[in-house]
């Protein structure tokens, strides 16, 4: 719709004396939409393209809360996902730009990329821009190579149980006694096959996860008890590497809802990062405290620590620091999903020399 | 309880292969083998096995039909059933425990203890009672 017919923003008289009126008659000529809401996110501002592309006008949106637009619109359509983005936001408010592509049904799939911008101009109140553009074709390649990974993670899952057995049972005598060196051999293939287990266990988790099919099995659990189950089951590791895990919690910490079995997963990918980049005879420290509505996590180590550049990147698919051998990198990838797919967040803290610091965060349980 | 005779029920061939193998070197038991539920439910009135190991997902009859059907035989009810489970099921299986089997292993097992947590859940089943 070309700008002279709207008369939504201000009247067309004074086009050229407001710098803002403007600016928004450029924006109804962009091929994004474009939004803009108040430091309490409630909409200022949205472009013509969006308008017309959610189905309302601007007065339905001016003035409304993010968390409401959904249902503001006159289109009768699916944008559950795109609210829980929106709930996302506004539970952690991104501090630089964030940028994610979001399936809809429109009403066929879709995907949309947002892109969220804060801003805090000199004399006005700060807020937020988001921008949205059509990434159909980027999101249905993506969907396409999880479906892959899970196929075929699946299809290799099968005959690796069956090596994983069969060397169990060799190396557990059932040939009769094994020669040394062969006995040696058949522990390497064993020590592979695990690996391989688990790198194929790790793609199906980043599979379900990027495909939207991670399901929580959510109930009321205290952390420490998985700290505590997860300590125990590295302590071996620990053990053989010489390194002592320190274990601190403060008083009262609550209850959160969560996945058990992932939330320990979490922590025993920490614990197990930790321990494998700390020196021999260093220390591993696990501390649990409540924080504003929250309970933290934290897993601190002694070992060489990561440079900033690296520590924006911990979290990336594949992303493996230096000396790292054994892993599969995608553990920090996979934590940090479950832990934003239980509303918490997560992150890191370093200075190379002086070791390094993970923490995450969920959301208490609180009232009754 | 003394176990001499196993039912194993696994639709995956190399994965009953080491299953039969552990049971016969670690436990000293006789193995007879089904391929799916119906097999199972088939073998298990020609046998009478003193124990059934039910995978739960298999091609014709699934080990949750299995067991529901087991449980419903006067013959064979009184013959406990353990099921076999991928790690990623086991939400699920903990809901087929309701049908009447006494506990489940997760796959992957290892073959060179899959004997002995036999032999823990019968012994918990057995204080149980």
């Amino acid at each position: 719709m070309p700008a002279h017919t709207r008369n939504e923003i201000g009247s067309m008289s004074d086009t050229s004396a407001n710098p803002l009126t403007r600016a928004e008659n450029i924006l109804d000529g962009s091929p994004l939409g474009v939004l803009v809401t108040d430091a309490n996110w409630k909409v200022r501002y949205a472009n013509q393209p969006l308008l017309e592309a959610v189905g309302a006008s601007l007065e339905d949106l001016v003035g409304e809360h993010l968390l409401l637009l959904p249902g503001k619109t006159h289109r009768q359509d699916s944008l559950g996902e795109l609210l829980h983005y929106f709930t996302h936001l506004t539970l952690s408010p991104p501090e630089k730009i964030e940028m994610k592509v979001v399936p809809v049904q429109v009403p066929e799939k879709r995907f949309i990329r947002v892109q969220v911008s804060p801003f805090r101009p000199a004399q006005s109140e700060g807020g937020y821009l988001f921008l949205f553009a059509d990434a159909t074709r980027e999101g249905e390649i993506d969907e396409m190579k999880s479906e892959f990974i899970s196929v075929a993670s699946h299809e290799m899952r099968t005959p690796m149980t069956s090596i994983k057995g069969s060397l169990e049972l060799l190396l557990g005598g059932y040939g009769g006694e094994l020669p040394t060196e062969t006995a040696e051999l058949l522990g390497i293939c064993l020590t592979a096959v695990d690996r391989l287990i688990r790198l194929i266990n790790d793609l199906l988790d980043i599979a379900k996860i990027e495909s939207g099919k991670m399901q929580l099995h959510m109930g009321r659990m205290n952390v420490v008890d998985s700290v505590k189950k997860s300590m125990r089951s590295l302590r071996s590791l620990a053990e053989a590497n010489r390194i002592s895990v320190a274990a601190e919690q403060s008083e009262n910490i609550p209850e959160v809802l969560a996945d058990r079995d992932r939330i320990e997963q979490v922590i025993t990918n920490l614990l197990s990062n930790a321990l494998k980049y700390s020196p021999p005879e260093s220390v591993v420290r696990v501390r649990v405290c409540a924080v504003d509505n929250a309970v933290r996590v934290s897993v601190s180590d002694q070992g060489p620590g990561i440079s900033p550049e690296q520590l924006n990147k911990v979290f990336d698919r594949f992303h493996q620091l230096e000396g790292a051998k054994k892993g599969t990198g995608l553990g920090l990838t996979i934590s940090r999903a479950l832990v934003e797919q239980h509303q918490g967040r997560i992150w890191a803290e370093s200075e190379p020399g002086h070791g390094s610091e993970f923490h995450f965060e969920l959301p208490a349980i609180t009232g009754e | 309880m003394q176990i001499r005779k196993v039912l194993l029920v696994e639709d995956e061939e190399d994965i009953r292969k080491v299953a039969q193998i552990s049971l016969q070197f670690r436990g000293g038991w006789e193995v007879s083998l089904a391929t799916n539920g119906e097999e199972c439910l088939a073998q298990a009135l020609s046998d009478l096995p003193d124990l059934i190991l039910l995978d739960c997902m298999m091609p014709k009859m699934d080990g949750y039909e299995a067991c529901r059907r087991l449980k419903q035989d006067p013959v064979l009810r009184h013959i406990p059933v353990i099921f076999l489970t991928a790690k990623a099921q086991e939400t699920e299986v903990r809901k087929g425990l309701s049908l009447g089997a006494i506990g489940y292993l997760t796959k992957p097992f290892n073959p060179m203890s899959l004997v002995a947590e036999i032999q823990q859940i019968l012994t918990n089943q057995e204080k149980a009672r």
